[in-house]
């Protein structure tokens, strides 16, 4: 009897055992895998130039150049990455200024024109003689340590001139009388083309300046000028002080807007020395030739007649 | 030893044999009623019943993607093959992303290239790969992958050079339930 039951016992565990591994392989899995990683060069981007420019080698405002005038090439050069390859070279294609110049190399150091830094600059080149006026393209390609390279397009005004006064005004101050240079009254002269603030005086950047007027007697007809300034002489043609008196106007101010200089008379040295001439006058201004344009040239010597009317 | 003591000794090895067969098909069924989960080590026995994934290059990256840049493409392929006695279905997870900006970037083209053909099975950004059913396989079916890492030229934002993105490609093979 205990022999039948173990028996039993027996088969009932061989039955279990068969259906388990039955199961057993309904649900078998199996993983295999990969892992995976992709990684980016430290610097796939070419150097940038924020800004470039052209600056005369006189100085003053950036962009504008004179056939025979001299130049640099100015660039804002800056390369990314993590970490950067750093840039590797910038040269500049400036055929259409000078012949021959397709690849000026520009050195990196600091350097700054028309108030902008620059960390590239050529080396100082000349405009051929024979480029005639307009917008002049130029290209700079940059290339940096890993080979990564760009070419930007810039532009520059070439501007041959002539560059001459056009016009001279006087302007009467509110309140005040109408024929008699006073404090509050201003003088206007007038270019044919923007003045390079700084040839017109030194270190001026065409923001209010304080200067001196003076006008003193020439026999009825007299002269005005400004004190450091190169903005020539007028002949005012009328009779604005006393015989053999000179009246000066400290603390004018000047300010350049567009191609005009304008300068509003400060007080009067002496107010008993002045005179009303309540005529008509056309006063004539000669410019100096110490003033330039943008590009470098020089101002016409040639005089301007101001319109004929009861002045200051 | 006299018949008494042979026929009492023969019960107890018999009752003991029936307590060890009795044990190992209770652990048998306990465990299989999981999902089961071999590696290659499985038991030829249980091997000729069950799916059993070999890989071309286990444990490798399949693409060999150092160094990519905007504008670039590369390719990797790799076998995967049911050696088990089972067929069975093939699923292609990815898990453990990381370095989102990039595989935010990047196209995955996956594609069955077995016998030379090209039939396109799942396509996107890196970032947004789940899985993908790569179908059934028969028992000793062995299929080709070609994984594809495309970096689109006009993706060219700095703050992506010298980054990195990883993840983990899982085959997972599971058998067509037989007997369940």
């Amino acid at each position: 009897m205990r022999a039948r039951g173990t028996a039993g016992l027996l088969l009932a565990a061989l039955a279990a055992c068969s259906l388990a591994v039955g199961f057993s392989v309904a649900s078998f899995t199996d993983t295999t895998q990969n892992p995976q990683t992709i990684t980016a060069v430290t610097d796939f981007l070419a150097p940038g130039a924020g800004a470039s420019a052209i600056g005369k080698a006189e100085g003053g405002a950036a962009g504008y150049v004179r056939a025979g005038g001299s130049y640099r090439v100015y660039a804002n050069v800056t390369d990314s990455g993590n970490p950067s390859s750093k840039t590797s070279s910038v040269k500049a294609n400036l055929s259409a200024l000078t012949a021959g110049q397709t690849a000026a190399a520009l050195t990196s150091g600091t350097y700054s024109f028309g108030g902008v830094a620059y960390n590239y600059r050529s080396a100082q080149l000349k405009v051929d003689s024979g480029v005639g006026a307009g917008t002049k393209s130029y290209a700079l390609t940059l290339v940096d340590g890993a080979g990564n390279s760009r070419v930007q397009n810039f532009t520059v005004a070439v501007d041959n001139g002539p560059f001459a006064g056009s016009s001279f005004a006087t302007a009467n101050g509110s309140g005040n009388d109408s024929g008699e240079p006073e404090e509050g009254d201003a003088v206007a002269f007038t270019y044919n083309d923007v003045p390079e603030a700084e040839t017109v005086k030194s270190g001026w950047d065409g923001e209010a300046e304080s200067v001196k007027v003076s006008i003193a007697d020439s026999s009825g007809t007299e002269t005005l000028s400004v004190s450091g300034v190169n903005l020539g002489s007028v002949s005012l043609k009328g009779d604005y002080v006393d015989s053999g008196k000179t009246v000066s106007f400290s603390g004018s101010s000047m300010t350049l807007s567009g191609s005009t200089v304008t300068i509003v008379l400060g007080a009067p040295s002496s107010t008993s020395n002045l005179n009303d001439d309540n005529a008509s006058r056309a006063p004539v201004w000669a410019p100096s030739s110490a003033a330039d344009d943008r590009a470098g040239n020089a101002c016409s010597t040639a005089t301007v007649t101001g319109a004929s009317t009861r002045q200051f | 030893m006299d018949r008494l003591s042979i026929v009492f000794h023969s019960r107890r090895w018999l009752l003991l044999a029936a307590l060890a067969l009795l044990s190992l098909a209770l652990g048998s069924a306990i465990f299989s009623g999981a999902s089961f989960t071999s590696k290659s080590a499985n038991s030829a026995s249980l091997a000729t019943a069950s799916i059993q994934l070999s890989s071309s290059a286990a444990n490798q990256a399949i693409v060999a993607a150092s160094g990519m840049r905007p504008g670039d493409t590369r390719q990797g392929t790799i076998a995967i093959a049911n050696k088990g006695g089972a067929a069975g279905t093939v699923v292609l997870k990815a898990s453990g992303l990381s370095g989102s900006a990039l595989a935010a970037v990047i196209d995955l083209k996956v594609e069955d290239v077995t016998g030379g053909g090209a039939a396109h099975k799942w396509s996107g950004k890196l970032g947004s790969f789940g899985s993908v059913d790569l179908g059934s396989f028969a028992s000793g079916v062995s299929r080709e992958y070609r994984l594809t890492l495309s970096w689109p030229a006009a993706s060219n934002d700095a703050a992506l050079q010298g980054a990195s993105t990883s993840l983990t490609f899982q085959w997972h093979g599971t058998a067509k339930g037989e007997g369940a």
